[in-house]
């Protein structure tokens, strides 16, 4: 359909008002919006995730691409019926780890962990670890996803995966680590189970658990 | 020889006994000094006195005192409130042309960069004849952004870049001015701090970014100075570009790929870097650090000031500093 193609192509290249008056065409036109969603915005967002993984777009095109993103869905969210939303592929709950204020790593794997269809709780920055047990047990996550900048925050990240255990839900939820400071080494050593080096990754790695503990 | 010795020789091309060892260090250098972060940050000869002692201890050839990322902006109004991670600041532009309302700075003793301009002079005093003495510029782009918010500064430098890089601009020109006084304080060099630019398109770094680091590198250079360009991350696919600004010195961090960078480096070029700050320096095992160095050695032919990517992490262990110097010494063995 030409027109969700137009969503797609303009969200491509991050032009917000023209997406944004397109979406409000495609509903007046009386296209499903779960179709505006899935076949404009989020195909439109994957092509962005997938540039970005490539090395052809920077964290600048992301940003408008999902400012575009925002857009759109603000048009069409409350036309959604339940269940339409396309975030049922799984939930995540991501933060920056206590004591970071560092936001930029994180939202760019929330906004590909979206473009993908996953449902993602933001809890923002300096998140204590005991908040992401307590939002993975009151929304049901699948996955925890943790990012630290800073190497003094990083150690957190620990305490996130022995209250994960005291809470009983180890088992059922992937915890995920990534940022600056973090490496493969440190994931091992805290017993978390994944580590990512950028968003696009991030994004798939979740993707995959939700795919393969999908109940 | 001594550290200005070695760092002048080895920037000229000289033959040197080994390659300078500078480590950036910053929070580690607080913590190792037992000073709290509002010391640090705001007292000019604590900190001046706290790199003296470091530099001696652990035999760095060149000091930089930097503190933190406000240094700068605090005297633009910006309010940095000192929490768990350090300064932070909300950002102080609502919109992009409030930046015609904050106020011009005055390197005034007392001021933010008034202090350091007399954190340079003390250094000098006291190891300007042995010691390589690096002032530090936060550059332009990465002020806007902190000043705007990142997010919004990155999608209105997408969305408009003439009307962004008016503000950035402003940046632009308190920096050449905070580069001017700290080269007439005695500095021998300035790191131009440049992070948000490895988060860019090389086409972009390459048409808006780069011209302001050329400029700051001119400058620095027109008073005989050495310019030192610091950009975080994995920066190959602008470093034609961050090269091409002609800066003596660019800082490597650990992701760049020594091999492909080598290629890239101009005739009197020089890396600076590039060890793991959290993967070597922080984690790493002191046995490890001769075979890490000699690996930065071999690949970029003896061009690299030796270094970690980017600053040392805060509670980076005494042993592994150490084993880190005596890597570097064991290069000229």
């Amino acid at each position: 359909m030409a027109l969700l193609d137009d969503i797609k192509d303009n969200l491509i290249i991050g032009k917000s008002k023209i997406v944004k008056q397109l979406v409000q065409q495609a509903v007046d036109e009386g296209l499903p919006p779960k179709s505006i969603l899935e076949d404009g915005l989020l195909a439109g967002m994957n092509v962005v995730g997938d540039k970005f993984q490539a090395g052809e777009y920077f964290v600048p095109e992301v940003l408008v691409a999902a400012r575009a993103m925002t857009k759109g869905v603000d048009i069409i969210k409350p036309l959604l019926v339940a269940g339409e939303d396309g975030g049922a592929a799984g939930k995540v709950c991501i933060g920056t780890i206590q004591g970071d204020l560092h936001d930029i790593g994180k939202n760019l794997v929330k906004m590909m962990m979206e473009s993908k269809g996953l449902e993602v709780i933001d809890l923002g920055n300096d998140v204590a670890p005991q908040t992401y047990i307590d939002t993975a047990v009151n929304e049901g996550c699948n996955i925890i996803a943790c990012s630290a900048l800073l190497t003094t925050t990083m150690n957190n990240m620990a305490d996130v995966v022995s209250l994960a255990e005291e809470a009983g839900i180890r088992d059922k939820v992937l915890i995920m680590v990534g940022g600056a400071a973090v490496t493969q080494t440190f994931c091992d050593k805290i017993g978390a189970d994944k580590y990512t080096t950028d968003a696009n990754s991030a994004a798939a790695a979740a993707v995959e658990y939700c795919s393969a503990h999908a109940s | 020889m001594n550290g200005l010795e070695r760092m002048n020789k080895f920037l000229a091309g000289e033959k040197v006994d080994r390659p300078p060892f500078i480590p950036l260090a910053i929070d580690w250098v607080a913590r190792q000094e037992g000073l709290s972060q509002e010391e640090f940050v705001y007292d000019p000869m604590k900190r001046a006195h706290a790199y003296i002692d470091i530099c001696d201890k652990y035999e760095f050839d060149a000091i930089l005192p930097d503190s933190d990322f406000f240094e700068q902006l605090e005297d633009m109004g910006v309010k940095p409130v000192l929490g768990d991670s350090g300064y932070h600041a909300d950002p102080v532009l609502e919109e992009p042309e409030d930046v015609e309302n904050l106020p011009q700075p005055t390197f005034a003793p007392g001021t933010r960069m008034g202090n350091r301009i007399e954190t340079i002079k003390e250094i000098v005093k006291e190891r300007g004849d042995q010691k390589f003495i690096f002032g530090t510029c936060i550059d332009a782009f990465t002020e806007y952004c902190n000043a705007r918010g990142l997010e919004d500064a990155m999608c209105e430098l997408m969305e408009d870049d003439e009307e962004t890089m008016e503000g950035i601009r402003f940046f632009q020109e308190v920096g050449l001015k905070f580069i001017k006084a700290q080269m007439e304080a005695g500095a021998n060099g300035i790191q131009i701090v440049a992070p948000n630019c490895s988060l860019v398109s090389g086409a972009l770094y390459k048409d808006l970014l780069a011209p302001l680091h050329k400029e700051m590198v001119e400058l620095i250079q027109s008073y005989g100075g050495k310019s030192r360009l610091h950009i975080c991350g994995d920066t190959l696919h602008i470093m034609p570009y961050s090269l091409g600004t002609g800066t003596d010195i660019l800082d490597i961090d650990y992701q760049v790929d020594l091999d492909k960078a080598y290629e890239l480096l101009g005739p009197n070029q020089y890396f600076c870097g590039n060890l793991n700050p959290a993967g070597d320096l922080l984690q790493g095992a002191p046995e490890d650090f001769d075979a890490k160095v000699r690996n930065i050695y071999d690949k970029t032919h003896n061009r690299t000031i030796i270094s970690g990517g980017c600053d040392v992490p805060e509670a980076t262990p005494v042993e592994n500093m150490i084993a880190f110097q005596k890597a570097v010494v064991a290069l000229g063995e």
